[in-house]
């Protein structure tokens, strides 16, 4: 599935990932990246464009989220579907969900960065701490008195 | 008597009242159904009780037996009365167990900082109202209610600081994912407030960036709590950074509350006060005037709607502090339309004051298009429908008109026109 080329008249782009597997994009799908496209302005992606910082699994998401959110712009349904779908990821698998949002920053895709990162957001919306470290998986690295000092300072706002 | 129990009692605390309600619906829902002969879930209506009831009832009869009332049919119309007296007497009972319900909410309240939690069931304090058979029954409500109140813990645990203290050893997590941070800019600020306390890494990000902060938007639930020193210190983390700031119905904040945060946030552009009540008008116009002959550049986007006593001379001062003509007013203007959450949105188009000159009662207040087609079409003045919220009446779901359509009234006095109600029926 690595390759997505199914029009002829579309430029299809190579990419490379830090795995070393080669991905054959369309064009339209590689523009939406800001760093694919500022490297092809540059003129320094003639052949295979490397991803140092992205991983072969990631970037098949980030590839597969990146045509649904071009299928979505005029279709309530799929937007739907793709929201669920992260949410599904978000909760099941936060650590792949985290290194999403980190290759669709690296490859500056905004469309995507802002809403990779709204459903984490609304995912967080109304959780407690605690509650956000178990689902996030993140430890608890305060030690009491900064928890206490925290605490004191947001009081007002969770009393 | 019973008509003026007011259902405030339900509220324990001031601070916990949006769990109240919510328990605070289920009850009321639930004692009318009893009252009116419907299902009793939770067999609450007792066998005794009926019958505790009826004895009332008969025995009230008695003493006017000399009476010449006495002398007229006990029951002309065939109404049942002794029936009535029994159904009234345990729907006022209902009342009564609904003060013994307060109880057990604010001992469901006490488990919440409690550290056994609430399997801690002590049976202290449920004697209040006397008989064994209420016990027995608010036992069985106990039971019955057991996943209600679990629900409700839930809530409590997620908003409240209870028993953090266990969580403080660590457990089985990791340092958080860099990528996670992105997403604290998309957060609103009481999650902000909630991500700081998730580990260092996320305070150190919310402390030390005033970008986070420099849009400030407070409505439910921080508003009914926030008051001018927390205001002062929450839009100080924004290092002088703040653009926008939007305070809907922070019943709290005081004048000179605002007068603090303006002088320190001199890049202010955008400042909502929609429906923050204790701000007057006169103090807000010193206030701007103030703020805008010193800082750069100044307000310029003014939201005031629900602020009471702005008269034509307060407008044409602030019109002229924004810095902003009549025409320039109008044409910046989006359709606005009705909604129960209006003073949410009210900041979304780019006019510089939202609240306008009612055309039908000439009062500055703000003024709702109607988004009914053949409502829309009337070009003559005088027909159309436009006009503040007390001269046209709206659904609170469309903002449709509802002056020549069906409509229902909800039990918060607004008003639904017929398509949204049966549309809400149907969801429910």
């Amino acid at each position: 599935m690595a390759s997505t080329s199914n029009s002829t008249s579309s430029k299809i782009i190579t990419l490379r990932s830090s795995d070393g597997e080669v991905f054959e994009v369309e064009e339209s799908v590689a523009l939406e990246s800001n760093l694919i496209r500022r490297m092809m302005e540059d003129d320094c992606a003639n052949n295979i464009i490397p991803l140092p910082n992205v991983t072969a699994p990631i970037f098949y998401l980030v590839i597969e989220h990146c045509k649904k959110h071009a299928e979505m712009k005029d279709n309530k349904e799929k937007k739907k579907e793709l929201r669920s779908q992260g949410e599904e990821l978000l909760k099941s698998d936060p650590h792949t969900y985290s290194n999403l949002m980190e290759a669709v920053n690296y490859l500056d895709i905004k469309s995507l960065m802002d809403l990779t990162a709204q459903w984490l957001a609304d995912f967080l919306k109304g959780k407690s701490p605690r509650l956000i470290r178990e689902l996030l998986k993140i430890k608890n690295d305060f030690t009491p008195e900064e928890e206490a000092e925290i605490l004191e300072r947001n009081r007002w706002a969770f009393d | 008597m019973a008509l003026n129990y007011s259902p405030c009692a339900m509220y324990p605390t001031e601070g916990d009242w949006a769990y109240s309600i919510r328990i605070g619906d289920r009850f009321v829902g639930d004692r009318m159904g009893n009252g009116f002969g419907m299902e009793d879930p939770y067999g609450f209506l007792g066998r005794d009780r009926v019958d505790e009831g009826g004895g009332g009832g008969g025995g009230s009869r008695e003493p006017i037996a000399n009476d010449i009332l006495d002398l007229l049919p006990s029951d002309p119309f065939g109404m049942d009365l002794s029936a009535t007296f029994t159904a009234i007497a345990g729907w006022l009972e209902d009342f009564e167990v609904e003060s013994g319900l307060n109880l057990i909410w604010n001992r469901a309240m006490a488990f919440g900082s409690s550290d056994n939690g609430v399997g801690e069931s002590s049976n202290t304090g449920w004697g209040l109202n006397g008989s064994g058979s209420f016990e027995e029954e608010m036992e069985m409500w106990d039971e019955s209610c057991d996943g209600e109140f679990e629900s409700v813990w839930d809530v409590e645990e997620i908003l409240s600081f209870g028993d953090e203290a266990e969580s403080c050893s660590g457990g089985d997590g990791e340092a958080p994912h860099d990528a996670l941070l992105l997403s604290l800019g998309y957060l609103e600020v009481q999650d902000l407030l909630s991500a700081e306390r998730v580990c260092r890494s996320f305070r150190d990000a919310v402390q030390s960036d005033s970008l986070f902060w420099r849009s400030i938007h407070i409505d439910q639930p921080l508003n009914e709590r926030i008051t001018d020193h927390e205001l002062l210190k929450l839009t100080g983390r924004a290092q002088g950074c703040l653009q926008s700031l939007c305070l809907v119905e922070c019943s709290r904040i005081t004048d000179d509350g605002l007068r603090r945060v303006l002088e320190s946030n001199p890049k202010l552009t955008k400042l909502s006060v929609p429906g923050c009540t204790r701000l007057s008008i006169g103090g807000l116009v010193n206030n701007l005037k103030a703020f805008n002959s010193t800082g750069l550049p100044g307000i310029k986007c003014l939201r005031i709607g629900g602020l009471y006593g702005i008269t034509q001379e307060h407008f044409e001062e602030l019109i002229s502090l924004l810095n902003a003509d009549k025409r320039q007013q109008t044409d910046a203007r989006k359709p606005r339309f009705f909604h129960s959450s209006h003073l949410l949105h009210s900041n979304d188009d780019e006019c510089p004051i939202d609240i306008e000159m009612c055309p039908k009662c000439q009062r500055l207040r703000l003024v709702y298009d109607c988004p009914v087609q053949s409502c829309q079409g009337k070009r003559n003045s005088a027909q159309q429908c436009r006009a503040c919220s007390f001269c046209i009446a709206r659904c609170v779901q469309c903002g449709r008109c509802i002056d020549d359509t069906e409509y229902e009234e909800t039990f918060c006095l607004d008003l639904l026109c017929w398509g949204c109600w049966k549309e809400l029926f149907q969801c429910q």
